[in-house]
């Protein structure tokens, strides 16, 4: 593991997980279990994501997983860059943004930024076309 | 007998030395008094298996000679499936190379005969059939009550479908149960053709026998059905006991034996189980081949299935290979177990299955569970002084570890405790289990329903299974232990 994602994961283990919870309604709830995306891999695996949109701005974020540090490392930097931001802003999201966050562009958090970006911008696409 | 079967018989013990093996023996007798003999035999000439130590059998294994980023495979995933020594593997391909026809019961041809000899038998050639084998293996008293099946579960599915159940009849199962002897009764509870019912073993794994008397004598039992070794925990259940008690009270045994077969000596006729269902892929034989025990007496005689007894079972599958006769109006047939051997057969797994019944024997069921044990208590020793103290790691079952037998199952309780056997395998090539080995019922129990989808960190667990066979070694553990110690300082659990 990524000397700095493990540092961060302390941190969360001491903070105990920031954003870690859930809100009910959410304006976007994103379900990702097992296989079907790269953030996820093994047996128990699953990642949830809440978001609140107000007036096209994300009011609120939050997540439940069980999943691997670095998985839950690179949610958390997603809630902390997503939070205040328009969903324009959120769709134009780059994985440049998690490695500028952590100091790190390690390998594991590549592939866990790109699932989670695929995966907010799957539900940013699904609001946007049931909100018209 | 020659007098070098009769001195390979006595176990002396070989040096090797300037190439040759150098033994000696002691012989007493009353006619010769005490006869001291030294010979010399040259190394190439091998003797009795079990003269290997069990590190020279790894040589047995081509998967363990593999590498992979410059390391070699630590498996300890044995209680899912068996490595396969060559000499398996040679016995499946000679199948396939050599004569791959039909069973003579079905063509009279040289590749059939070939085929019937090595699974039937054929004294007059000096071949021990695979079936006999697998008979004198677990002493049953005749290879007419080993039945082939394609697995354990296929076998468990067999006395289930094919037992006279009658309406109001009890299966009594464990808590413990993998699916395979769980799932079928919960079928024939839904269908309203049994009542399942369920005895709990405390966290050590002790047996409750009042209970167990008290619902044998309260309920109408046809059926105890109990895995003999529990595949989340390796704890085994006082099977005889069980048994004995069981058929006082009028109700058959059948023992799921697929964790238990491979690590013991199990003995069908001391038992007196009335069935026994085993896999041949968990004690490094063919993938696709179980057996099903079956005391004569319960597999039928009558041609007809109607006029069979009430404890008879019946086939579940007909067709090809099970019956005697057949007009347009009705069929009788063939005695057991062939009646049992629908279809086609794994002709060269149930070949490959007497060789695998003796290549454990040369090795000696003694030296595997001791092995087992051995490597099991070095690793539970370690873990617990390592983290025994954390609060946050528990292994499942006592903490003996002779009375888990080859299985080390342990629970981590921190946040995302998801991942760490992909982990092992990715940085050293260990492979355990996580997950919950298809006790889906007793781990749901244990956390409650939905544990595997915690609403919080606080929540998070995994199980993960460690299970080990005669071919491990303590080096094997030591890497799995340093690599497991890693993984946790990395997630920072310590």
């Amino acid at each position: 593991m990524d000397e700095a994602v493990i540092k961060y994961y302390r941190k969360l283990l001491r903070t105990r997980f920031e954003y870690a919870g859930t809100i009910e309604n959410a304006s976007i709830f994103l379900d990702s279990v097992g296989e079907k995306v790269l953030i996820c891999g093994s047996t128990g695996d699953f990642m949830q994501l809440y978001i609140n949109v107000v007036k096209n701005r994300i009011d609120d974020m939050k997540y439940m997983c069980q999943c691997d540090p670095t998985a839950n490392v690179a949610v958390e930097i997603l809630c902390a860059l997503l939070k205040g931001k328009t969903l324009e802003e959120a769709a134009a999201l780059k994985e440049e943004a998690f490695f500028q966050f952590l100091g790190s562009n390690g390998e594991e958090l590549q592939k866990k930024a790109k699932g989670l970006l695929e995966l907010l911008n799957k539900g940013i696409a699904r609001y946007r076309s049931t909100a018209r | 007998m020659t007098i070098l079967n009769y001195l390979y018989g006595f176990l002396p013990h070989f040096l090797l030395e300037n190439n040759r093996s150098v033994g000696s023996m002691t012989i007493r007798s009353g006619n010769f008094g005490q006869l001291q003999i030294s010979f010399y035999v040259p190394a190439s000439v091998k003797f009795m298996d079990n003269k290997k130590s069990l590190e020279e059998y790894r040589d047995d294994f081509p998967a363990l000679k593999q590498l992979r980023n410059g390391k070699p495979p630590v498996y300890m995933d044995s209680a899912c499936t068996t490595l396969v020594p060559q000499q398996i593997i040679d016995a499946i391909n000679d199948y396939y190379t050599r004569y791959p026809g039909c069973s003579s019961g079905r063509s009279r041809h040289w590749f059939a005969d070939e085929v019937n000899d090595r699974i039937e038998g054929n004294p007059d050639k000096g071949i021990k059939g695979s079936r006999c084998i697998v008979a004198d293996f677990i002493n049953a008293a005749s290879e007419n009550e080993i039945i082939f099946t394609l697995n354990a579960t296929h076998a468990i599915n067999t006395v289930a479908l094919g037992f006279k159940f009658q309406p109001g009849d009890t299966v009594l199962i464990t808590n413990m149960e993998h699916n395979s002897n769980l799932v079928p009764w919960l079928r024939l509870q839904k269908t309203g053709r049994i009542k399942l019912d369920y005895i709990v073993s405390n966290h050590e794994g002790i047996f409750d026998f009042d209970t167990f008397e008290e619902k044998l004598k309260n309920s109408r039992v046809r059926l105890v059905s109990m895995a003999y070794t529990a595949n989340s925990t390796g704890v085994s259940i006082p099977a005889k006991e069980i048994i004995k008690l069981a058929h006082f009270y009028g109700a058959k045994v059948l023992l799921d034996g697929a964790q238990a077969v491979p690590h013991k000596k199990v003995d069908a006729q001391d038992l007196d189980v009335d069935f026994l269902a085993f896999s041949m892929h968990k004690m490094c034989g063919p993938r696709g081949v179980g057996v099903l025990y079956g005391k004569k007496e319960l597999l039928g005689s009558t041609p007809q299935e109607e006029n069979s007894g009430t404890d008879v079972i019946e086939p579940v599958f007909l067709g090809g290979g099970t019956v005697a006769d057949v007009t347009y109006k009705d069929y009788s047939l063939l005695e057991p177990p062939k009646r049992f051997e629908a279809g086609i057969q794994n002709y060269p797994g149930q070949i490959a299955s007497g060789a695998t019944i003796q290549y454990l024997q040369n090795i000696g069921m003694e030296r595997i569970a001791a092995q087992e044990t051995k490597l099991n208590s070095f690793l539970t020793k370690e873990l617990i002084k390592r983290y025994g103290d954390t609060g946050w790691f528990r292994i499942l079952g006592p903490r003996d570890a002779a009375q888990r037998g080859g299985i080390l199952s342990f629970e981590v309780h921190r946040p995302n405790a998801v991942g760490i056997a992909a982990e092992l395998s990715e940085k050293s090539n260990v492979m355990i289990r996580d997950g919950v080995f298809c006790a889906h019922a007793y781990f749901n129990e244990q956390f409650g329903q939905g544990w595997a989808h915690p609403r919080s960190h606080a929540e998070h667990r995994m199980i993960y299974r460690v299970s080990l066979y005669f071919y491990n070694t303590i080096e094997e553990c030591r890497v799995f232990l340093e690599t497991l110690d890693e993984i946790f300082k990395e997630r920072s659990y310590i």
